[in-house]
């Protein structure tokens, strides 16, 4: 009871112990991994983002077209597939057939340490990362939207004679961003923490990464470590979520 | 909706763009050489003396260096020290240090640096996992520990003479095969610090040893990258710069045929894995290289169950077909064997040879009155393929002969733990080896915690001891002789095959002694690009 005190204790000055394969302090082990996650969980998260909420809108306009199915379709086979799959795909087709992009790494071997190379070295693990999240972000989107255009002041917006668009993009979109903005807010946590399999296969010195090396070598204070800092991002991404409410909802208020 | 297609279009150009540019691999750019080396973990530490791991030595080797280094084929390539000689009596080996080596820093190496490296590595109160390497040295305890402050028997006799004495009269070169993994570290850096400080992982971030290359950078989890080190006293690198990466297995060959990676670490640090092996030779940009081991499997039988007497056990070595296992399975790249000493020892013993009779061993168990509706437990641990599939074929094999045996699948410490406690009639599992008997003697040795076919006769452990206690390779061939053939007669452990090492590089490199690799040889200063 008492060792579990002062380990609380010690948790809440930031000490989270020593490794014990490198015997350094695990908060510098994350610290130095925290940067490349946020960097390609951000890049996933944006890139998520730009891909399935336009593809949701579009499936929602109009239900049972063409477009919806192919939207459908796209965010079926995304959600299905596994991230190792897709990963291993990807390398296949974009380095070692093609050899546009580098297989994985942060940099290559020029020397150089540039912004350039180190986004050439993101895109295949930044898609991979995204594929997952689209294929559920744009089924939610989709359904958020159908619910919304339903409603009774897009109606009332189409009969003002707003332009078609205007009422899609002004009334619509926004209120349908609510329920999706929970969902992007609590995935954000397993890109941090749970991008391991993502970060491995693309060789990306993150959180992911150094989750399975700590795993491989029995290195405990590491592993709870990352597994408090992944618990800190969840109840973070929920305070955020929540304050995000108010924002696209007025009438949800904390006073 | 046209600002979400233009970002989405936006987006796709960016890709499109950072697709296009810089697009060349490991060695393109700036006009230096750089050679790219893959690995598939991290080193653990930058403190060459507090670690098990080898991916740590494959970065110590380019910074630092060893006093020799241990050869595949058994011999010893000199290093810091020019030359050696053992004392007559066995109990101490003499080494002629190198007059020309430097420390990064421009300061002169000398034989004071050797006797506060083995100072360093014995004190008690420096954390040293390699420490047990000097256990053969007089003045230390068991583990390697000094009994006293500085006791370890390491003297400078004078700039560049270091004498090393032994506990005991010993074969030398037992001594030697420890010291490969015992790097020099410069006196004038550390001299005068407190065990605390010593212990203190950044004291050791930015190394100053005698290796052929400098430490430039590191991204941890990543990547390290050296610089050439000019002055290195075997000749200055013939590249520029040496990146060591880390990658995971299934990424090797992808990085290999795109050109990010030039070279694999080898051995269990980085090699192709058997099932891209057929892609890997067909590369035209690779040179490929199936490298002998002495790494094996082994089948473990209990001898503790009453129907596993010696005879029933010779029945189910010689029911295996290792050809099939080795020819079929590894689709030839390994060795079949019937003791620990794999064909490229020394100590190879050609006489006892692989036996495989199925009709000899149904005979043979019916003869020992073989309970064969008595169900076999076979655990196999999982996470090596190889090793899963082999199982299989062994388990035909045995059900050829009439057992009746169910493989069990287990992770490795329940594996460990179940055979401890004699759940097992059999169980498989792999060894790295070594040359001599050294390291199969832990696994048949009935005070060992590794004796896991439970063992109790003390004859082979003995013969063993007595074979490495022998002051020369002449006198100790008898006995390991003497040895493989009881290994195979008595049958406690059935050895099964040793397997290759799959190494790979651009075919643009040259100077590469791949097959060194495997005992922690790299030379790299010695690698060149065409």
């Amino acid at each position: 009871m008492s060792s579990t005190l002062t380990g609380l204790k010690a948790l809440l000055q930031g000490d989270l112990g020593f490794s014990i394969s490198s015997r350094r302090p695990v908060i510098d082990l994350i610290m130095a991994r925290i940067g490349p996650t946020a960097m390609l969980a951000s890049s996933a998260i944006i890139l998520s983002i730009l891909i399935s909420v336009p593809l949701g809108i579009l499936a929602a306009v109009k239900p049972n077209s063409a477009r919806d199915y192919v939207s459908t379709g796209i965010s079926l086979l995304f959600a299905s597939t596994p991230n190792f799959f897709a990963a291993l795909v990807l390398i296949y087709i974009f380095a070692v057939n093609l050899r546009i992009l580098p297989s994985g790494g942060m940099f290559d071997s020029s020397g150089q340490r540039t912004l350039l190379i180190q986004l050439r070295h993101m895109v295949l693990p930044a898609l991979v990362l995204s594929f997952q999240q689209i294929g559920g972000w744009v089924r939610y989107m989709r359904s958020s939207m159908l619910d919304v255009m339903q409603e009774d002041y897009i109606r009332t917006a189409k009969a003002k004679g707003l332009k078609r668009g205007m009422v899609i993009m002004k009334h619509g979109v926004k209120n349908s961003l609510i329920p999706v903005v929970t969902v992007i807010g609590m995935s954000i946590p397993s890109l941090v923490g749970g991008a391991v399999v993502t970060e491995q296969v693309f060789s990306w010195p993150g959180i992911g990464s150094l989750m399975v090396q700590s795993i491989g070598s029995r290195d405990y204070p590491v592993i709870m470590g990352i597994t408090v800092l992944i618990s800190v991002t969840v109840l973070l991404c929920n305070l955020i979520v929540d304050m995000i409410y108010g924002l696209l909802d007025p009438r949800i208020s904390y006073n | 909706m046209r600002k979400c297609i233009a970002l989405i279009l936006a987006a796709a150009m960016l890709t499109g763009l950072l697709a296009g540019c810089a697009a060349d691999g490991a060695t393109a750019g700036t006009g230096e050489k750089v050679i790219t080396m893959a690995m598939t973990n991290p080193w653990d530490t930058m403190m060459p003396l507090n670690t098990n791991s080898n991916y740590g030595r494959v970065i110590y080797d380019q910074l630092y260096d060893r006093l020799t280094m241990n050869q595949a084929d058994g011999s010893f390539a000199p290093r810091l020290a020019k030359s050696w000689e053992v004392s007559e009596d066995s109990t101490a080996v003499t080494f002629r240090l190198v007059e020309n080596a430097k420390w990064h820093d421009g300061t002169p190496f000398t034989s004071a640096d050797v006797v506060f490296s083995f100072q360093l590595y014995s004190n008690p109160g420096v954390e040293a996992l390699s420490r047990y390497l000097l256990q053969y040295i007089d003045g230390v305890d068991a583990s390697g520990a000094e009994i006293s402050d500085k006791s370890i028997a390491v003297e400078a006799l004078d700039d560049y003479t270091v004498v090393i004495t032994m506990k005991s009269p010993m074969y030398y070169e037992t001594l030697l095969n420890d010291l490969n993994n015992v790097f020099m570290i410069p006196k004038h850096i550390f001299e005068g610090k407190t065990p605390e400080e010593l212990n203190a992982p950044t004291l050791w971030e930015n190394p100053v040893g005698t290796g052929a290359f400098r430490f430039a950078s590191k991204i941890d989890g990543e990547r390290m990258e050296f610089t050439a080190n000019e002055d290195y006293f075997q000749g200055a690198p013939k590249i520029d710069r040496l990146v060591v990466r880390i990658i995971p297995t299934a990424n090797l060959l992808a990085g290999l045929i795109s050109g990010e990676i030039d070279i694999l670490a080898g051995g269990g640090l980085g090699a192709i894995l058997l099932d891209d092996w057929g892609m890997a030779k067909e590369q035209n940009n690779l040179i490929t290289e199936s490298i002998p081991t002495q790494s094996y499997q082994m089948l473990i039988i209990n001898t503790q169950k009453p129907y596993m007497t010696e005879r029933a056990r010779q029945a189910f070595s010689m029911a295996i077909n290792r050809d099939v296992l080795v020819n079929s399975l590894l689709q030839g790249e390994g060795v079949s064997i019937v003791t620990p000493i794999s064909p490229i020892s020394p100590y190879y013993n050609p006489a006892v040879e692989v036996w495989f009779d199925p009709d000899l061993a149904k005979q043979i168990l019916e003869e020992e009155n073989f309970p064969f509706d008595q169900e076999l437990v076979f655990l196999v641990p999982t996470g090596n393929t190889t090793r899963e599939r082999a199982a299989v074929l062994i388990q035909q094999d045995f059900q050829r002969i009439g057992a009746n045996v169910r493989i069990q699948s287990v992770d490795f410490p329940t594996l460990m733990n179940d055979m401890r406690e004699e759940l097992h009639d059999f169980g498989v599992i792999g060894s790295g080896g070594s040359l001599d008997p050294s390291e199969s003697r832990q696994m048949i040795n009935p005070d060992s915690t590794v004796n896991f076919s439970r063992l109790t006769d003390y004859t082979l452990s003995d013969l063993a001891l007595e074979g490495t206690s022998a002051l020369t390779f002449e006198t100790r061939v008898p006995y390991f002789n003497l040895y493989q053939e009881l290994m195979r007669d008595t049958a406690a452990i059935v050895y099964l095959f040793t397997t290759n090492s799959l190494m790979a590089y651009n075919n643009r490199l040259t100077g590469i002694n791949a097959a060194n690799f495997n005992v922690l040889d790299w030379s790299a200063w010695k690698w060149d690009i065409n």
